[in-house]
This record gives structure tokens, C-alpha cells and sequence, in this order.
């Protein structure tokens, strides 16, 4: 396998102009794919959740609920359009990931405005400009570390709230020292943009960086790394202990407990989940929000009728958490074991555990927002499971354009990283589920059923020239553009959208100071370092599928590689349960024995056999709907599908040690630029392909993707130059302009969510 | 596809504010009552000699009732004129043959003030054995729980905890019955459930330092929360209102009894 793939990292370098050698796994339909399990979530002797209906319904009203934060920003406030944010203005941030001093301070854009309250056109992206767009080492005529991103909270140091009315919380509040207009202070933007939430069940982590780990610890974003996660649980009348949970699959729960906290994004400094339990339960859900009465899932608890549209629901939240979780999470009745904030009356258990019903509502919620009826879903398939596009009413012509456009993703590569039902190799569980070996399981369409199993998503075990198998390995070895193998996470890839340091996504590091990434782990692991270890699954990785082994089965000295010279083990021989079973080739399940790590990560050149390439990785998105969920790449640097085929023509907008193989391995024939009309062409058919993975479902807002009411923030009055001060949360805050998207039944608008900046 | 609000003017500031962040200027009275009153019958004490099954000289059986006051089981936090009344005094009984009961009761009421608290009673049902024998026991706990509110907003909730001192297997619960207002919706709610757990069958041992007595204990938590709606507006919102209506020539006063 790894004579194949040199070959074909060659043969990129060399036909950059107009690659050909397609190989490996395809994009396939999600109709019928699982939801990945969560194990004792609403199984088992004593679930978790013993109603899951109320359980989506306390999770949909708490996405959408303006009240979530300290001043009116709700999750569905950077969610509203397709899943991701529609609005154009105040949404910039100056770059604060970057370790540059340039991160601290908003660039001019070239038509001389720019920072807070700008206003976006399309004129200003993409944010990387050169002179000639097809090479990436043209003059750049003008370039930002700024991001465009979510407009969030002013925040403030948090005080208090009132349980039943009222909506901000009690903060002292005053100017930022980054987000102001000439000293009238601007709501906060988030430092990455925010990614669809469609389809994010299939995750196995989230956020653009991975932190939302996969395990869901009751309590925090960080899974098994936190010790001091954990939920309160009645043993009887007389006791509670703090348990910390460990749901697998559950990273939209681990996710879930960030936002509303941060200062960015929806909170006040300081502010606690037990506060905004406290703020919430009493209260009225969507309290200040109309209500659809055909919203899917809201509807019958509406106040609305027909024509008539009411804000709220007919309960309170207290009664959809004890309806929705099992009474041994909210009905402990004594004070005292969950503390209280100074000057404030004790938490009650149901209180302390709000993280717990907040996270667990929204992933179950979130967890029915799956758009699996795309052209490309409902097309059936030939026996390669690519789509036929027969059946769908197309014309000849259109079915043409969509197999050129498909054949033109498949030869550059696209489909190497966005393959499988999500169109990421990152949803880890689901692709390998699909590739089990499952007698009389099938997903895709109806009409034509593909077999769970090796061939699942190409005939020839496609998938595993991708390193993907039926083992859900969640770390690779993989090349770099100058096709050096590096250990990598599977799922996440740097392209170069930007330089390195703007950003270490993945290569970051989380609260504790742990690294991010599970390949700096493994590396620890292979050093016999359990103390390094933070995510158990690490431990579970399979060798032989690694895209590149650790170890090459040569007698000689290799660079690269471990080799019988050096001290090598069978992969899995440490733990007594060998992982060889299986493998595409035996001869990889070789890794280093602790000895022989430790001597190679001792090499103070550093030993490219131990190499990483986590730094500025970010997570492989889903393709589906991204006709409508641009801007895109973490930092929203690009406004149009035209500017990002644009950039992977060029190669990235950057060349560095961690750039990945396939994006060098790209052609530029997709560049309309620079080349002709055949690449304006090509780029017209990979556009009409890409467009095919819109659910109509999804653009029109029809059920699952119905939702309340919700007035978002949407910059300030006034622009870039003078804000309008005088907000009624501070008199130095500037006012809010408000955009606001109106309540949809399950039925949909008639109105189409339209892409980002489209006319 | 969307609407766009642009508030160009101070009116149009007020007016948007006051559907974006909940304001609500109107007054009234906003009440909560809860009573719970709880009885326990015994259906049985059985000496577990065979030798005398029913001699049950050595046991004896009370009752009490304590309303609880530290801060494990009690909190009262009022603003303005809201208040609570909770006038429950300890009641005991001693000794029982074979029903106790009692009742606890709390309301509040606020106009311009805001009320939250947790108010709880303990109703205990003591068996002291004085002897060396034991007894096995059944007891019927019945319950009557009413919880009701008037005005906006306002929550109130009752739940019922039962268990033993010394067998941590025995218990059981009411979760929460719960009478709320919502805005745009109802107005008053009142709850109530009746009820009986039959049969908590439990055993009393032999006298000695760690045995001979237990107590079957009943907690009765009233959860009470009520804002009425002009109240809990954070203060700086309060001062931008008020000096924007006194710019306009309104007075609250006028509002309020417009409302």
C-alpha cells in the first residue's frame, strides 16, 4: 500500500496540471444510516433520558431560546441559515488565535474600512488575494490574519439573573479594549467560524479543532480529561454522589457545554451552568419567541394557532427536564452538596446537573437533523456506488454535468478527505460501522441498497485506500506535501488556508494543557508514557492502517521508517491483544518497542519516524449543503464555492511541512483564472455536483429543520466608523440592530435560505 | 428571507427592547399557596418472637412534625413587599396507636417585590424498642398535595420524599407537581394530588447501642418562585426606561395602572 501511495503522491507532483489517477473511497448516500449509539443514553436497565420525544423537544427549545444567554444571543443565533450564520456584519474577529501581535488588531480591507461593525461584500474575499488566483506564489495583493466569524455577546463579569422574567443577566458591563467603534463598545466575535450543525451527529468530534471530545462527560467539553466533570446522582432521600459520565458518541453533548459559557460567543465572565439552570428551569421556554404552530416538534406545545402566532410554550422548563430524565437526576430535594455562588442560595441537584439535561437535549435534538434527501442521497447508484442521477427528473444534459462534475471530484482527490455517507473522513464510528461486514444490513437508496461492508463505499475495498476499514482507527500516518509520512488524526488536515501560527487548531491544546490531537498522544503511548494518555481510544490503534506503517519491512536503514534493524513489536503485543487481524498488509503491524521510541523522540533533530502533523490541522467538514453554509474554512475566508475551488486549484494558499499530499496532488484544471474555458468548465461541473448534496429539506426549512422565531443581533447601528451608542444594557455599548428570522412550521418557508452573500 | 429591523430613532430603541428582551411594565398581585398534608396509618406491628407475637409493651411509637430552618433544607430571598407566610409550629404526638397526620402550608404574595424560596417539613413516625425483641412493621403513608399560583409569573412546586433512618433500600417519591404561569398563557394554575404508598414494610431490632430505634421520615419540599413582571429588570435597563418615559412625559405610575 505504501508503494501505491508514493506513487500516487508522485504522480500528483507531477500531472499538477491535470490529474487522472483517481483512486480510493467515494462519497456515498446517508439514507439509512445510523445514528452513531450512545451506549445507556436512552438504553439499558436505567437510561439516562426515559423520554426521548421530551427530551428533543426540551433540546430544541433550548437552541433556539434567546434566554440561554446573558444578553439575547442563543445557539440558533450563529445556526439560523442551513446550520451555520447568515449575517454579514460585525462578524469579524481580528485573528486572536494567532500568536502574532497582527492577531490582536483588525486589518483595513482594500476598500479602507474594515474591523468592528463592518459590513462584508463580496468584494472583500477571498480574505488571501494574489495576483494570479491559480498560483499560490504570485504576488498576494492583500492578505488578513482578521477571521470572519459569529457576532456574539458584549459579555461583562457576571452578577446574577432573575428566574421567571427577564431576560439579560445582572453583569457589569463595559467597553472591550478589541471590540469597540471609537469607544462605544461592539459585541465580541468568535476567533473561527462556525460550521454547520446539520448532519454534526456523525461527528466523532467536534469544533474545528477537535476539543469537543467524543466521550461525553456530564459536565464539560473535554471527555476523560477533566477530573472534575461529573453529574450529581440520587442514590436515595438521604444521599447524592458526583459521578462523571462517560457517553461514547457524544461529542454534540461535549460541544454543548462550551458556548454558553463563553465569553465570546453567549456569557458573562464567571457565569456557571448551575446559573443558567437556575435563570432557566422556572422559566417559560422561548419566553419572548413566537412559536410556529406546525413547528415539528413545538407545535403542540405551542400557544399558537393558525394565522395567530404566540411566543412560549405551554410548560416550563423545570417540567420537560422531569418529564424528559430519569428522577435520579433532578429530584434530590436536600441543599447543601452542589454549592451555591457567594451571596446566593444554595443549587439544587437540578441545578447542578443542568449541564448534563442542556447537553443531552441538544445532542438528541441536533441528533434529528440529518439531511439525507439530496439529490446525491435519493439518486440511485451503480454498481461502483457512484450515482446514476436517473429517476430525478434530469435532463440528459444535467446527468451529464453531474458525472463529469462527480469524475472531476473523484481525479483531484476531493474524495480522499470528503468521502462516506458525511462527506468527512473525520464521522470515524459511522464510516467504519458501513464497512463492517454485516450480513442483511444495507444503507443508501432505496432503489438500490448498498451492503455494509469493505466495498461500501467503492467496489475493490475502495475505502481502504484511504486508510479507512471497519476498525475505527482515529489516527493515521499519512504524507505531507513533500510526502513524508506523519503521524496525523484521522479527520483532520492541514490545507493551508492560512499560515501556521494564525491558527493551531488541532495542533492546540485544551484547559489542562494536554495536547488536542490523538497522534501527540500515541506518540506518548508508544513511549510507554501512559501519564500522556487523555483519550483512551488511543490505545486501541491499529498500525496496518495506517496509510504509511511505522515500520517498513526492509533490512536496511530507512529514513522514514522503523525497520527489522531496529527493535520492533507486533502492534498490540504490549497490551496482549494483538491488532494484526485483518490487515490489507501484515508485514505494517510492526511498531516501535518503548525502548526504541524513546530512543527516537530522544533525537534532539527530532526523528522524522516520530513525526507529527497536527499543527494548524483543522476538521475535514461535511460537503452536504455547502452550497448554502459558506463563508468557508475555519476562518471564513472565502465567500463563494468559486473562490474555494479557486484555492485547492492553487494548492492551498500556503506551502509548509504540514500541508497534506492531496492537496498538492490536486489539478489546477478546476482554476478558471488561470487557465481557459476548459477550466471554467470543469469548475461549472464540480459546482452543479457539489449543489447536489442540497436537501431541498434544508433550504426551504421544512421539518427537521423548522425552527421558533429568533431575533439575532446583527451588528450596530450605524457602521464601521460610528456606532450608535446607548444600548439598554449599558449606556457605552453600542445598540443593536437586529435581524429577525421569523418562525417556520414544518411545512417550510416559502422563502429559500440563500447561500452566504448571494443577491 | 429575513426581516430587518433598523432602529434609526429612540422610540423605535424602546419599542424593539421591549420585544427583544422580555420587558413587561404591568402590576398586580402574584400569590402561591402549597399545602401538603400527609398521614400515616399503621396497618401492622408484628413481634418477630414467636414466643409472644403480639406483645408489643417494649415499643414505643410518636409522631412529630418540624418545619426545617438551616440551610440544607430552607432559603427565603424576598425584594419590595413580597412575602411569605409559612407558619408552621412543631407538632408531635405521643404516643400514636395508629394514625398521625398533618398538615404544612405556605403562601406568598408580592405586588412590587419578588419572592423565592424553599420551604420544607419533616413529618417523622418514631419507633423507640426498649426490649429484645424485634418487630416487623407496616405503615401506609398517604399524601395530599396542592400547589397552585395566581398572577404573572409565577412557579410553585411541591415534592414528597419517604425513608427509613436505618434501612437506606426503603424510599419512594412524588417528583415535583408543579403549578406555573406563563405569559400568554395561563394566569392561575392549581395542582393537586392524592395519594397512598401501601405497605413500607420495614423491621426494628432488639435494643442495644445501634439499634432499637428508627424513624420513618416523610420531607415535604415547597419550591416557590414569583417576580411579578416589572420587577426583575436589571437596573441599568430600569434607568434607561425611566428616564426615557419621563423624556416622553409617561410616569410609571400612569403605566402601571394603564396596564
Amino acid at each position: 500500500m505504501k508503494s501505491l501511495i508514493n506513487t500516487i503522491g508522485l504522480a500528483g507532483c507531477v500531472l499538477a496540471v491535470n490529474v487522472v489517477f483517481a483512486h480510493g473511497p467515494t462519497p456515498v448516500s446517508l439514507q439509512n444510516v445510523p445514528i452513531p449509539p450512545v451506549p445507556g443514553l436512552t438504553d439499558g436497565a436505567d437510561p439516562i433520558v426515559v423520554n426521548k420525544t421530551a427530551a428533543i423537544a426540551l433540546g430544541k427549545a433550548l437552541f433556539w431560546d434567546m434566554n440561554v444567554g446573558s444578553d439575547g444571543m442563543a445557539c440558533g443565533s450563529c445556526h439560523f441559515s442551513a446550520g451555520v450564520d447568515g449575517r454579514v456584519k460585525n462578524q469579524l474577529n481580528p485573528g486572536l488565535k494567532s500568536s502574532h501581535s497582527s492577531g490582536q488588531t483588525f486589518d483595513i480591507f482594500p476598500n479602507g474600512a474594515g474591523g468592528p461593525n463592518y459590513t462584508l461584500t463580496l468584494a472583500d474575499f477571498p480574505l488571501h488575494q494574489l495576483s494570479n488566483p491559480a498560483d499560490k506564489f504570485s504576488t498576494v495583493t492583500y492578505t488578513t490574519d482578521d477571521v470572519v466569524s459569529s457576532a456574539g455577546t458584549f459579555s461583562g463579569d457576571y452578577m446574577g439573573s432573575t428566574k421567571l422574567t427577564g431576560s439579560n443577566d445582572l453583569c457589569a458591563r463595559s467597553v472591550d479594549s478589541i471590540f469597540h467603534v471609537g469607544g462605544v463598545g461592539t459585541r465580541r466575535v468568535e476567533p473561527r467560524n462556525a460550521p454547520t450543525i446539520i448532519n454534526a451527529v456523525f461527528s466523532h468530534r467536534l469544533f474545528w479543532d477537535g476539543r469537543a471530545n467524543n466521550i461525553f462527560n456530564g459536565s464539560s467539553p473535554w471527555g476523560e480529561r477533566d477530573p472534575d466533570a461529573g453529574i450529581w446522582v440520587k442514590v436515595n432521600p438521604k444521599s447524592v454522589l458526583k459521578q462523571r459520565l462517560h457517553l461514547e458518541n457524544s461529542a454534540l453533548a461535549s460541544l454543548a457545554t462550551g458556548p454558553a459559557l463563553s465569553d465570546f460567543e453567549m456569557s458573562c465572565r464567571q457565569r456557571t451552568w448551575s446559573d443558567i439552570g437556575r435563570k432557566l428551569l422556572s422559566r417559560q421556554p422561548l419566553q419572548n419567541q413566537k412559536v410556529h404552530n406546525e413547528d415539528s416538534v413545538l407545535g403542540t406545545l405551542s400557544l399558537s394557532t393558525a394565522g395567530n402566532l404566540k411566543p412560549g410554550l405551554n410548560t416550563i422548563y423545570k417540567n420537560l427536564v422531569t418529564k424528559a430524565f430519569n428522577q435520579q437526576y433532578w429530584s434530590y430535594i436536600a441543599l447543601g452538596p452542589f454549592g451555591n455562588a457567594p451571596g446566593q442560595t444554595p443549587y439544587t441537584q437540578m441545578e447542578a446537573n443542568f449541564s448534563m439535561f442542556f447537553a443531552l437535549s441538544l445532542q438528541l435534538y441536533q441528533s434529528t437533523l440529518v439531511s439525507d434527501q439530496a439529490p446525491f442521497d435519493l439518486s440511485p447508484v451503480d454498481t461502483n456506488v457512484r450515482p446514476t442521477w436517473v429517476g430525478l427528473g434530469k435532463t440528459d444534459a444535467e446527468i451529464a454535468q453531474l458525472k463529469r462534475g462527480g469524475t472531476l471530484f473523484f481525479n483531484n482527490h476531493c474524495n480522499l478527505c470528503h468521502t462516506g455517507p458525511t462527506m468527512s473522513m473525520e464521522a470515524i464510528t459511522t464510516n467504519a460501522t458501513l464497512l463492517t461486514p454485516t450480513p442483511g444490513k444495507t444503507f443508501g437508496p432505496v432503489a438500490t441498497p448498498i451492503a455494509y461492508g469493505p466495498n461500501a463505499f467503492g467496489a475493490g475495498g475502495a475505502a481502504q485506500q484511504a486508510g479507512m476499514t471497519q476498525y475505527p482507527n482515529a489516527i493515521t500516518r499519512d504524507f505531507n506535501a513533500n510526502f513524508e509520512p506523519k503521524l496525523m488524526d484521522v479527520g483532520f488536515t492541514n490545507t493551508a488556508v492560512n499560515e501556521q501560527d494564525a491558527d493551531l487548531g488541532l495542533g492546540g491544546v485544551d484547559d489542562f494543557s494536554h495536547p488536542l490531537s490523538y497522534s501527540a498522544q500515541y506518540l506518548e503511548y508508544l513511549k510507554g508514557n501512559s501519564a500522556g494518555i487523555h483519550d483512551a481510544l488511543v490505545t486501541k490503534t491499529r498500525a496496518c492502517d495506517f496509510m504509511a506503517g511505522m515500520e517498513i519491512n526492509l533490512t536496511n536503514p530507512e529514513y522514514l521508517y522503523f525497520t527489522a534493524l531496529d527493535d520492533i513489536i507486533l502492534d498490540g503485543s504490549r497490551e496482549g491483544l494483538l491488532r494484526t487481524n485483518n490487515c490489507a498488509d501484515p508485514t505494517t503491524a510492526y511498531i516501535p518497542s518503548v525502548a526504541a521510541a524513546q530512543a527516537a523522540a530522544s533525537d534532539p533533530a527530532g526523528d522524522p519516524r516520530m513525526a507529527l502533523s497536527v499543527k494548524a490541522a483543522f476538521k475535514i467538514p461535511t460537503l452536504r449543503n455547502i452550497e448554502l453554509t459558506g463563508p468557508y474554512m475555519h476562518n471564513g475566508s472565502m465567500a463563494n464555492l468559486e473562490q474555494v475551488l479557486d484555492f485547492y486549484a492553487r494548492q492551498g494558499n500556503f506551502f509548509h511541512e504540514n500541508l497534506h499530499a492531496n492537496v498538492v496532488a490536486i489539478s489546477s484544471s478546476v482554476n478558471s483564472t488561470a487557465l481557459n474555458a476548459f477550466g471554467t468548465s470543469n469548475r461549472a461541473d464540480l459546482i452543479a455536483y457539489l449543489k447536489s448534496f442540497t436537501d431541498e429539506r434544508v433550504r426551504y426549512q421544512k421539518a427537521p429543520f423548522d425552527h421558533p422565531e429568533v431575533l439575532v443581533p446583527h451588528g450596530h447601528s450605524g457602521n464601521a466608523q460610528l456606532a450608535l451608542q446607548g444600548n439598554p444594557l449599558n449606556g457605552s455599548l453600542a445598540q443593536d440592530d437586529i435581524l429577525v428570522v421569523p418562525a417556520v412550521g414544518a411545512n417550510g418557508s416559502v422563502t429559500p435560505v440563500k447561500p452566504f452573500l448571494a443577491p | 428571507m429575513f426581516m430587518k429591523i433598523k432602529n434609526l430613532h429612540l422610540i423605535g430603541v424602546t419599542v424593539l427592547c421591549s420585544s427583544l428582551w422580555g420587558t413587561q411594565i404591568a402590576q398586580a398581585a402574584v400569590t402561591f399557596d402549597s399545602s401538603a398534608t400527609l398521614t400515616y396509618t399503621i396497618n401492622s406491628i408484628t413481634n418477630l418472637n414467636p414466643a409472644h407475637p403480639n406483645d408489643l409493651s417494649a415499643l414505643g411509637v410518636s409522631g412529630y412534625f418540624d418545619q426545617g430552618t438551616d440551610a440544607t433544607n430552607y432559603y427565603l430571598a424576598t425584594t419590595g413587599d413580597g412575602a411569605v407566610v409559612a407558619n408552621n409550629p412543631s407538632y408531635s404526638v405521643d404516643p400514636v396507636s395508629s394514625v398521625f397526620g398533618h398538615t404544612f402550608n405556605v403562601s406568598g404574595s408580592a405586588t412590587a417585590g419578588s419572592v423565592d424560596s424553599l420551604h420544607t417539613g419533616l413529618f417523622g413516625l418514631l419507633f423507640d424498642n426498649s426490649g429484645t425483641d424485634s418487630y416487623s412493621i407496616d405503615v401506609s403513608l398517604g399524601y395530599e398535595l396542592s400547589a397552585a399560583v395566581a398572577g404573572l409569573f409565577a412557579t410553585n412546586s411541591i415534592a414528597l420524599d419517604y425513608f427509613t433512618l436505618t434501612d437506606s433500600s426503603i424510599f419512594g417519591s412524588i417528583d415535583a407537581l408543579g403549578a406555573y404561569t406563563i405569559d400568554s398563557g395561563s394566569l392561575s394554575d392549581s395542582q393537586t394530588l392524592n395519594g397512598l404508598f401501601e405497605h413500607i414494610i420495614f423491621n426494628i431490632g432488639a435494643f442495644d447501642s445501634t439499634n432499637g430505634l428508627d424513624i420513618l421520615s416523610a420531607n415535604i419540599a415547597i419550591t416557590s418562585t414569583i417576580e411579578p413582571a416589572a420587577v426583575p429588570l436589571p437596573s441599568v435597563v430600569w434607568l434607561f426606561l425611566s428616564g426615557l418615559l419621563g423624556v416622553l412625559g409617561f410616569s410609571k405610575h400612569k403605566k402601571s395602572k394603564d396596564a
